[in-house]
């Protein structure tokens, strides 16, 4: 088997076998074949060589290798299921939690707070007591203080207030009126904030005397 | 040498690999259908005879693991090959190490090339694979990219990490073997 001597062509011949010559290089080279023995043996023996890397190449399993390729990545923006699933759980913990906490904190207030019945008992004689220390003010400092009392005694009855109004019902419109009355004098009392003194002064040629 | 299919084929490959990168799973199935045979035969061309599957497989495994750093200078069947290629050297260099070495050596170039020995059905490419035995291992794997894959000068140099122009002397050297071989 001898060699073309047009080394160009030849050069060619594997190109031509993968069809990946142009037209005019592909009309070219199959012009030249038509007048040369020796490049249609080479172009031949290129095809039975190739032929036999073909056959010699088993099957691969594409199933199997695109199981093993790494996963795409996401879209920007898009978190992974993984990330996404913890980010759902994240918030559902966080719900989980501020529920046991606030029905844990509000069954333990229950524990710590007065029943109805008790604090019934202890916020009604409260109020009349407060009223009667302040229903015969001998003073404004004795006011004041009766004012302080009742104000302390509603903040700690407030919780009771609704259970007030059972007990409440029991009493009689006069002494209704009594505490609504001793209720808006409360409320009138004047807060007992220091005035500014005032000092008459007069100026005379001696200097300034006080009165 | 213009290549219009081949560059045809590069473009494709260009927007399967976008499309993978942005997300779309099946892109990279069509790639593993466009070049696993290439790759299979390239590995047997190479003188590999054993778990070619594997070999593709992790071919493609580390490309697409490694696809940010492709940065699409060569064509992406010429990367693959180049991954292929390391990874052939490495198993070869594994099995040098090992005790019972039953594998193929790059430098006893004579006795390696067995890997056709026993796929060949007929006579005619029984004595073709003969002669592929004469080869070096570097005329073999340059006249194979040429022959068994088609591939261009300025390719196979890129796959082998030598100059266009030495890669044309191997090829040549190659063919005239060949020749020389069969005409005995």
């Amino acid at each position: 088997m001898n060699d073309c001597v047009n080394a160009e062509f030849r050069d060619q011949l594997p190109a031509l076998l993968h069809e990946r010559l142009e037209g005019s290089e592909r009309a070219a080279i199959l012009a030249h074949l038509d007048g040369c023995l020796d490049c249609r043996e080479e172009l031949e023996l290129l095809r039975e060589l190739q032929g036999m890397f073909v056959s010699a190449t088993p099957a691969v399993s594409l199933t199997t290798i695109v199981a093993a390729l790494p996963a795409a990545p996401l879209p920007a923006g898009v978190l992974p299921f993984r990330q996404r699933v913890s980010r759902r759980m994240d918030w559902r913990v966080a719900a989980a939690v501020l529920v046991l906490v606030a029905g844990g904190g509000s069954f333990a207030m229950r524990g710590h707070m007065p029943s109805a019945a008790q604090a019934i008992a202890s916020a009604t004689p409260t109020v009349p007591t407060a009223v009667a220390v302040n229903a015969t003010p001998t003073s404004e400092a004795q006011s004041t203080v009766a004012s302080a009392t009742v104000a302390s005694n509603a903040s700690r009855s407030t919780d009771a207030e609704l259970s007030m109004t059972g007990r409440l019902d029991d009493l009689s419109d006069e002494q209704l009126q009594s505490l609504l009355g001793e209720i808006d004098n409360l409320q009138a009392t004047t807060i007992a904030e220091p005035e500014a003194a005032v000092v008459p002064v007069t100026l005379s040629s001696d200097g300034p005397s006080g009165a | 040498m213009s290549d219009p299919a081949r560059s045809t084929d590069d473009g494709r490959d260009t927007e399967l690999i976008a499309r993978w990168k942005s997300g779309d799973q099946r892109a990279a199935t069509e790639l593993v259908e466009r070049h696993s045979t290439a790759l299979a035969r390239f590995a047997v061309a190479f003188g590999e005879r054993e778990d070619i599957d594997e070999l593709v497989q992790d071919t493609f495994v580390r490309a697409f693991s490694s696809l940010d750093g492709f940065r699409g200078d060569s064509a992406f069947r010429t990367w693959l090959f180049t991954i292929e290629r390391r990874l052939l050297l490495d198993r070869r260099r594994a099995a040098r190490r090992r005790p019972d070495r039953d594998a193929l050596h790059e430098d006893d170039s004579a006795t390696s090339y067995n890997a056709l020995d026993g796929m060949l059905a007929d006579e005619t490419q029984r004595r073709l694979g003969e002669a592929m035995k004469q080869l070096s291992p570097t005329q073999r794997e340059v006249f194979s990219l040429r022959v068994a894959q088609g591939m261009s000068y300025k390719e196979i140099a890129d796959v082998v990490g030598t100059t266009e122009g030495a890669a044309r002397v191997h090829y040549h050297n190659a063919m005239r073997a060949v020749k020389e071989f069969l005409d005995e």
